[in-house]
């Protein structure tokens, strides 16, 4: 028995090491495979990325001679910026300056419509909630660009069209925003606490005051990244909606830019300076704020994006 | 109170928008444009007109706003991608307004507006006289022209050329060939004697305007507005197809495309001998300067021949390479100021002398030649070279509502960077262009 149970207490351990050494085994192979694959990953995205940022230090004949990923100089940069600050008499400025009041307009419209909209659905309840909701729904999944005929014609019987009017106006419209809002309000928050609050007196519009929009902080940060980015990209809206080259956003004009000069169309005879490095430059322009409003509001967007998932 | 039911919330929704769709088709709605009749818009001297124009063309539309300060308020510059001007015409169409007076844009692009359904241009007949048509280049204005209604007028001219470096030339102890049968026999030699140099590119659509173009051949050849003939069995499309097929074989042709780094390498290696291509290479791709695309020092080693002749042909013909035009809108409240810009534009010296590219109106040529004439990047003037070859493009060569360039490189270029022979895509290619043609509304005639 001492000798059994002497072998039964030694055994274990054996298999235990064995099993342990098996389990190291394949957690050295799992890692190295996972890490592997996410490098492969992370090369195949990145590395485009980092040419992108890497081609306005060169110049175009630099961009044919030097390796893909090497770096010119910075004064090219600057040659670049100052190219791209002089087309048109500072028209990338001014569609950067565009693209911002367009894209904060719509912004700051579209929240103030999602909010009270998604609240009022999740927690009224009145005649009409049921095909509110559906219609939300059904807008949703209605491909933006083939709703921007309609709102043209619209627009342009108002006599909007032409106008900033025309982009932030259409663009402020989000029914995925609303949706969303719904969702959150319907399943985040307490009907004891709405039930307390107007106990203690507070109107319809101050329990969403009061209550709604300070315990919003999360949605509020995930529609805002939402809503930016789909305005800041705009292009297809802005570009039917606008004829004048002052308005353009900076969608539209960097294709105007690009069109317009030997940047991209080796068979344009100009003595335009915008070359692919310009034209590259103009495209960190485009991506560097998306970034910027994505750092400040990760913690929200990762957060918001499990609205609803579950029920407590 | 009864709350109203689903069923009856709905039912009242679809009312209110058959309502609203009564109201709206009963409203402003603009009256579908007649036919590209180019009928001469109404008059309004103090009217403003709005011009659309790229980036390059924005410096000359100011010029002449400042060589004539009395029209210089009424006159808005717009920079436009033309490119999305016929989209952009069929929107205004819908509306009613919004319509440019003047515009810019290649002859091409003209006619896609003047079709039945956009309906844009005015005819410029009655303000243009015929002293002034009868300068610009034999045949600069035919793409402009539409069934006898002039829909444009040139800015430019594009038209292929012969460049050559004329020190390896003389180095190899070649002549410049006169005709394509020479320009063949010299790529046999060069392949055989110095492998590696170059005597043209296939590998782009340009191919097409340079090689196809110059022999006539049957591409897009408008018999009727509505029927185009494309028979590329035709001699004139074969003897193409075997010259180029011989000379990519022996590598005296590169397949690589004009623009491609590595074809720029050759030219930094100086290995282009010769290069049918536009008159604009000269300028903006050979270069002479540092940032050029091709030479980056200007030793005088280029130089220009005439387009070369097919030894069975009467007489030389070329192709082109873009060259613009200038478009007047028959919506316009001003036409005598939308007509007088667009005449200033095209014949004044002041503009076209410095022009980028070499002017469609003869006189404003001759002013522009010093812009060549001085460039210690060529071994001699190209200039009177340029100017006789400018009215050597073949007017056959039509401008067709569908996208020919497209169709060469998905379906030839293809075939030779395969591998496969020029003259081996030719019968597919032809059948593409047949059923873009098609599409597009036209009849095509195979003969």
């Amino acid at each position: 028995m001492v000798d059994e149970a002497s072998q039964s207490h030694t055994a274990p351990p054996t298999r235990r090491h064995g099993r342990l050494y098996r389990i190291n085994n394949d957690d050295w192979f799992s890692s190295t495979l996972r890490i592997s694959i996410l490098l492969l990953f992370a090369v195949f995205f990145g590395l485009p990325l980092l040419w992108l940022l890497l081609v306005p230090t060169k110049n175009d004949a630099q961009l044919s001679e030097l390796a893909p990923l090497a770096f010119g100089s910075f004064a090219r940069v600057g040659e670049a910026w100052q190219n791209l600050l002089g087309f048109g008499e500072n028209s990338v400025a001014r569609w950067a300056w565009n693209s911002i009041v367009y894209t904060v307009g719509s912004l700051i419209l579209g929240l103030a419509v999602t909010l009270p909209a998604g609240y009022g659905l999740a927690v009224a309840h009145f005649a009409g909630r049921r095909l509110l909701i559906w219609l939300t729904l059904i807008t949703m999944i209605i491909p933006g660009s083939a709703l921007v005929l309609p709102l043209f014609l619209e627009l342009s019987y108002l006599r909007l069209a032409n106008t900033p009017w025309a982009v932030i106006l259409p663009a402020a419209f989000f029914p995925f925003g609303v949706y969303l809002a719904y969702i959150y309000y319907a399943t985040s928050l307490p009907k004891d606490l709405i039930a307390a609050a107007r106990v203690d007196g507070c109107n319809e519009w101050g329990v969403f005051y009061y209550i709604g929009l300070p315990l919003s902080r999360t949605l509020l940060g995930l529609l805002t990244f939402l809503s930016f980015t789909a305005n800041w990209n705009n292009y297809f809206l802005p570009y039917v909606m606008l004829n004048t080259s002052t308005l353009f956003n900076l969608p539209v004009g960097l294709q105007v830019l690009m069109t317009g000069t030997a940047a991209l169309r080796p068979t344009f005879a100009t003595d335009l300076p915008i070359y692919r490095a310009e034209v590259a430059l103009a495209g960190l322009m485009l991506v560097v704020p998306i970034a910027l409003v994505f750092l400040f509001s990760q913690r929200f967007v990762i957060s918001g994006a499990l609205t609803g998932a579950t029920k407590e | 109170m009864r709350k109203p039911s689903f069923r009856r919330l709905t039912t009242r929704l679809v009312l209110a928008l058959i309502s609203a769709l009564l109201f709206s088709a009963c409203g402003s709605a603009p009256a579908a444009p007649p036919a590209g009749d180019g009928a001469a818009p109404a008059s309004d001297a103090n009217a403003p007109i709005t011009v659309w124009v790229d980036s390059t063309r924005e410096a000359a539309v100011k010029l002449y706003q400042e060589k004539h300060p009395e029209n210089a308020d009424k006159i808005t510059i717009e920079i436009a991608d033309r490119a999305q001007f016929p989209a952009k015409v069929l929107l205004f169409n819908n509306t009613g307004s919004g319509w440019p007076d003047v515009v810019f844009a290649e002859p091409e692009i003209v006619g896609q507006v003047a079709d039945t359904s956009r309906n844009f241009p005015a005819d410029l007949t009655p303000y243009v006289s015929q002293d002034i048509l009868s300068q610009f280049a034999e045949g600069a204005n035919a793409p402009c022209t539409f069934d006898g209604k002039l829909f444009c007028l040139r800015n430019d001219l594009a038209h292929n050329v012969l460049w050559y470096n004329k020190p390896l030339m003389d180095e190899f102890g070649y002549s410049v060939p006169t005709t394509w049968e020479e320009y063949a026999a010299l790529g046999e030699r060069v392949a055989a004697e110095h492998p590696g140099y170059v005597i043209g590119a296939f590998g782009d659509d340009q191919a097409l305007n340079v090689y196809f173009w110059a022999s006539q051949c049957p591409v897009n050849q408008l018999v009727d507005a509505n029927t185009v003939r494309i028979n590329l069995s035709d001699a004139k499309c074969t003897r193409v197809a075997a010259m180029m097929d011989s000379l990519i074989a022996n590598g005296a042709v590169s397949t690589l495309g004009p623009f491609d780094p590595a074809f720029a390498a050759l030219a930094a290696d100086n290995k282009i001998l010769m290069l049918p291509a536009a008159s604009w290479y000269g300028e903006y791709v050979f270069g002479g300067k540092a940032d050029s695309t091709y030479y980056k020092e200007a030793n005088g080693q280029l130089s220009v021949a005439p387009p070369l002749k097919w030894e069975g042909d009467e007489r030389a013909f070329t192709g082109a390479q873009g060259g613009a035009a200038w478009a007047m809108s028959r919506h316009t409240k001003n036409p005598q100021l939308a007509a007088d810009l667009i005449v200033w534009l095209t014949t004044s010296t002041d503009y076209q002398g410095t022009a980028p590219t070499f002017p469609a109106f003869l006189p404003a040529a001759d002013a522009w030649s010093k812009t060549v004439s001085g460039n210690s990047l060529y071994a001699s003037d190209p200039f009177p070279v340029l100017k006789e070859s400018s009215e050597l493009i073949d007017p056959q060569w039509a401008n067709v509502r569908f996208d020919k360039s497209s169709a060469f490189n998905t379906v030839v270029i293809a075939a030779v960077t395969n591998g496969q022979t020029v003259a081996s895509a030719l019968p597919e290619f032809q059948s593409q262009l047949s059923a873009l043609a098609q599409a597009a509304g036209y009849q095509v005639v195979n003969e």
